[in-house]
């Protein structure tokens, strides 16, 4: 849900920037075209650009921000997990909303003894569970318990993914 | 639903990215430029200023070419930020209304038995949808239904939450099955529209204790 919001996010801010990039380029060709001065850039831009060497700080400054608008649209289109839902294998038309299916195992795991929180990522492939205990319980059988009620859970939404767990035991007098 | 949702913001990374990497390789060419350690031709000369005489000269030399470039550039920016931003509204919402056509049994019309139509009715697909979410309500394993009829392309749409405590495949081939059929009876389907679900786990209610 972050995920899909920050990129919607983004996505909306460099459409809106790229439409007014994009308007003004038509503009001021079309001002030039009809023989007026830039409209917007000023009668002086053409020979701004002349005074201006590439090492000039206002140049640089256009630079990086170029730079970290790139980073930040790559970054947010490469790392996104925007997948709402995943398809069920054996029902037939029927995806399971991925939030929902989270949120479902994190409350069924957290009624297995001796976990008292948990979180839960899950996708198509893979569902990744962060168990946490107040107490020094043994960890492997806490994390096997979980990972059989995961998979036999899931299985009924016809979703067969790996199941990880991992149990992290917290000193609840620390 | 939510899986139109996914193939909207799966072309939004996409263009994310593209745009990403313009935007980056763009920087990266200034910089190698502002720093003096690439010159691309004697136009993009660090030595100069950014508008030097043979920039000057080559604008003057196809300044037709650049400004139909320029133009088409812009327009084309313009379209795709606009597709870019359409992206960003939800999916719309459409209901396929079905007509009735009611005939006379015969008539006569020189030597030979006819039908005469008097009369059309039109039942909205919202009135259809609501009757087929009602239908879905009556199970208590079904929180909320919410149905999107496409008739014309012969589907359903619909969105259900659930208790997560019950069993999903027994819903569907129980409940929901049944309602189908209902209302492809009642709406004189010729075929049983193909259902799309999305389906919301929710918490089960809990049981009030008197």
């Amino acid at each position: 849900m972050f995920s899909a919001l920050i990129t919607r996010l983004a996505s909306t801010v460099f459409a809106m920037v790229l439409l007014a990039a994009s308007i003004l380029c038509s503009l001021e060709i079309s001002a030039g075209w009809l023989g007026n001065d830039p409209v917007l850039l000023g009668p002086n831009f053409a020979q701004d650009l002349r005074m201006r060497a590439w090492d000039d700080q206002a140049i640089g400054l256009i630079i990086i921000a170029l730079g970290v608008a790139g980073v930040v649209a790559l970054f947010v289109g490469i790392r996104a997990n925007t997948r709402l839902t995943i398809q069920s294998d054996s029902l037939i038309g029927v995806h399971i909303e991925r939030r929902s299916l989270e949120q479902a195992l994190s409350r069924k795991l957290e009624h297995l003894d001796g976990v008292d929180s948990a979180r839960v990522r899950a996708s198509s492939k893979l569902v990744k569970a962060q168990l946490e205990s107040k107490r020094q319980y043994s960890r492997e059988p806490i994390e096997q318990m979980a990972t059989v009620e995961i998979i036999n859970w899931i299985r009924q939404y016809g979703i067969e993914p790996d199941v990880k767990v991992v149990l992290t035991a917290r000193d609840n007098k620390a | 639903l939510k899986r139109l949702r996914n193939r909207q913001l799966t072309i939004q990374r996409v263009v994310l990215i593209v745009f990403g990497i313009v935007l980056l390789g763009a920087a990266v060419l200034g910089a190698l430029l502002s720093l003096n350690v690439l010159t691309l031709s004697p136009i993009f000369d660090p030595e100069t200023s950014v508008l030097n005489a043979n920039s000057d000269r080559f604008i003057a030399a196809h300044t037709t070419l650049l400004r139909m470039g320029g133009m088409a550039g812009g327009l084309v920016a313009a379209a795709l930020s606009l597709y870019w931003l359409k992206l960003q509204l939800p999916p719309a919402h459409h209901q396929d209304d079905v007509k009735y056509v009611t005939t006379t049994k015969s008539a006569e019309h020189g030597q030979e038995l006819i039908d005469v139509v008097v009369g059309e009715t039109l039942v909205e697909g919202k009135a259809l949808a609501h009757a087929f979410e009602s239908d879905l309500l009556r199970f208590p394993e079904i929180r909320q239904a919410r149905a999107e009829l496409r008739l014309a392309e012969s589907t359903i749409r619909l969105r259900l939450d659930v208790d997560q405590s019950s069993s999903l495949p027994e819903l569907l081939s129980g409940p929901v099955q049944t309602a189908l059929e209902r209302l492809t009876r009642v709406a004189e389907f010729a075929t049983t529209p193909m259902l799309y679900t999305d389906v919301r786990l929710v918490e089960a209610v809990r049981a009030k204790v008197a």
